[in-house]
């Protein structure tokens, strides 16, 4: 029963060594955040391409900048606490591939197919357990990291605001799962973990230097085909509250991609072969 | 009673090599099948087909009597294949306890059944990683003893294992079938091990397999050899091929030992005096099992 296969995925996972060194990883990304509420630094992994009400636009990650330090905007709270997206990508992403390959690399697939059990429900099982751990890391962090930055700019959310942080916070959930997912499935196809990793390490510098080449008014073939990027939109979509486009174009993403790929994942492990 | 394995025709082919050719094996319930062969023979090749990590080229294969919905009936196998698959960073009861959540068995007894049998009831916290070779390998036996399957496909199990514990194992894997009916098919490159307890033997050789044998027919003509010592091996061995038919021999230095028509050393040792060879010793002799194994494998 997939029931079955889930839970001893998750023994195995809670008792892992890797599961292990996610507590002290996690405490270390959360001290870093702490350095900077503290001192007067700046966290950026992309820039502003522009501003809507005095806030910046933000293509990439960046954090602590206010347009007025004595009066953050709720976005630019926002941004700050989300300002470690592009360092939990690549966590996720290694977290997400290294549960979905473990069993493989440690030949615990072979036994249980030779049990009768379906490759791909073990996958899909695996699957399951990355998108729980990486949903619980992902919305521990962004509460933990909100809570600091409320705290070290002596600032508060409204009921309202805290819904609007938490939409943003699960769309972006969203738009990672297809980037963990896109992971995994070359991990799969590849049986190579650091191919999924240069893979992912590839898409992030493909952005910005699609971007330069891009110019100020793109051609649609080049918007399609950059949009195929979903790093793209990892970038991009901490700005949809000003260009509501970006959020249709990521559940398009999140709609089609995840289809896609998990397609992807089940041709290849019906045809997969295990030695 | 229904066949528990049965396979017809099974190839597997990688590109133009043929990793198994046209094996067809039967094992009933209650034997250990002994599967032998020398490295790269197909053995494994044959396992992974039976236990659907791979999948035929062509041929056919039926488990417990069924030829389809083959994964159903392999949750009634017990397997252990190539290395034990371990998750390391486990003890021995963690690694049991999470195949036991895995194959949805009820009872925590089956793990602590399962330790007790293989001696790591005792291995408290230490994970698998710091296992030795052997204590994986029994670890692995663990894993495939789980459940009490009733058929157990082992590739290769007392690898590893000390004297004591390859005794242990064989005897377990002999109760299993007098007293709980579990079929077995085993493979080893160990003939001597498998002489021990195996009920059944398939010989594999370039992926075909050579013959299917019951231990009492092989002990049989183990048992009975001719060993015949001639001036003249060369026209020896063409007087037996051309005038006798006789195909299955061995030669070395100035002696030829006959492994079939063993009953007619009267007749073979006149075509030989007829055909002008002084035919100086003519004995029965009994063989190992490598050397008959070597014999199958020359005819092959």
């Amino acid at each position: 029963m997939f029931v079955n296969i889930m839970r001893a995925d998750l023994y195995r996972f809670t008792r892992s060594r890797f599961a292990k060194t996610i507590i002290p990883s996690f405490a270390l990304v959360i001290g870093f955040l702490c350095l900077f509420i503290q001192g007067e630094g700046v966290f950026s992994f992309g820039g502003a391409v522009g501003q809507k009400d005095g806030v910046a636009l933000i293509d990439g990650f960046v954090g602590f900048a206010y347009a007025d330090p004595d009066n953050p905007q709720f976005w630019e709270l926002v941004y700050s606490a989300s300002c470690f997206g592009i360092i939990a990508l690549f966590a996720m992403m290694i977290t997400m591939t290294t549960i979905t390959t473990a069993d493989d690399r440690s030949g615990i697939t072979k036994l249980a197919v030779a049990a009768g059990q379906s490759q791909v429900k073990l996958f899909c099982s695996k699957l399951v357990v990355g998108l729980l751990v990486t949903g619980v890391l992902w919305f521990a962090h962004n509460g933990l990291t909100m809570g600091l930055v409320l705290v070290g700019e002596h600032q508060s959310l409204t009921g309202a605001q805290v819904r609007t942080w938490l939409g943003f916070v699960t769309v972006q959930f969203c738009v990672y799962t297809v980037v963990m997912l896109l992971g995994a499935t070359a991990a799969l196809l590849t049986s190579s973990r650091i191919v999924s990793l240069i893979l992912l390490v590839v898409l992030v510098m493909a952005h910005p230097i699609a971007m330069s080449f891009g110019g100020d008014e793109p051609g649609r073939v080049f918007e399609f085909v950059t949009s195929i990027n979903p790093v793209r939109h990892v970038y991009q979509i901490s700005r949809y509250w000003a260009e509501p486009e970006l959020l249709t174009q990521a559940w398009i993403l999140v709609g089609v991609g995840i289809p896609l790929l998990l397609a992807a994942c089940v041709a290849r492990l019906r045809n997969r072969e295990l030695s | 009673m229904e066949t528990i394995i049965r396979t017809q025709g099974l190839t597997k082919a990688y590109g133009r090599l043929r990793a198994l050719d046209e094996v067809s094996i039967e094992v009933q319930p209650g034997q250990i099948y002994g599967l032998v062969g020398q490295n790269g023979a197909g053995k494994t090749t044959l396992i992974r087909l039976l236990t659907g990590l791979a999948r035929p080229t062509s041929g056919s294969i039926e488990l417990f009597g069924h030829a389809t919905g083959l994964n159903e009936q392999r949750h009634r196998i017990g397997a252990l294949i190539d290395a034990p698959a371990l998750s390391l960073d486990l003890t021995a009861r963690q690694n049991l306890e999470a195949l036991r959540i895995q194959r949805g068995l009820a009872g925590r007894h089956w793990v602590d059944e399962a330790l007790d049998l293989v001696g790591l009831a005792d291995t408290g916290k230490k994970n698998a990683r710091a296992f030795s070779l052997g204590m994986r390998q029994r670890l692995g036996l663990a894993a495939a003893f789980l459940g009490n399957p009733e058929l157990l496909i082992l590739d290769e199990p007392v690898n590893g294992l000390d004297p004591t514990w390859m005794v242990t194992i064989r005897r377990e894997l002999v109760r299993r079938t007098h007293e709980e009916g579990a079929t077995i098919l085993v493979s080893s490159h160990l003939l001597a091990e498998l002489d021990l307890f195996a009920s059944w033997y398939g010989f594999i050789h370039h992926g075909r397999l050579a013959q299917q044998i019951s231990a009492e027919q092989l002990h049989a003509r183990c048992e009975r050899g001719l060993r015949i010592a001639v001036d003249d091996p060369a026209r020896a061995v063409t007087v037996l091929e051309e005038s006798l038919g006789i195909r299955r021999y061995t030669v070395t230095g100035n002696e030829i030992v006959l492994t079939e028509r063993l009953d007619e050393a009267a007749a073979i040792n006149a075509g030989l005096v007829a055909a002008g060879i002084a035919v100086s010793a003519l004995e029965a002799r009994s063989m190992s099992l490598e050397d008959y194994f070597t014999e199958i494998v020359k005819g092959a």
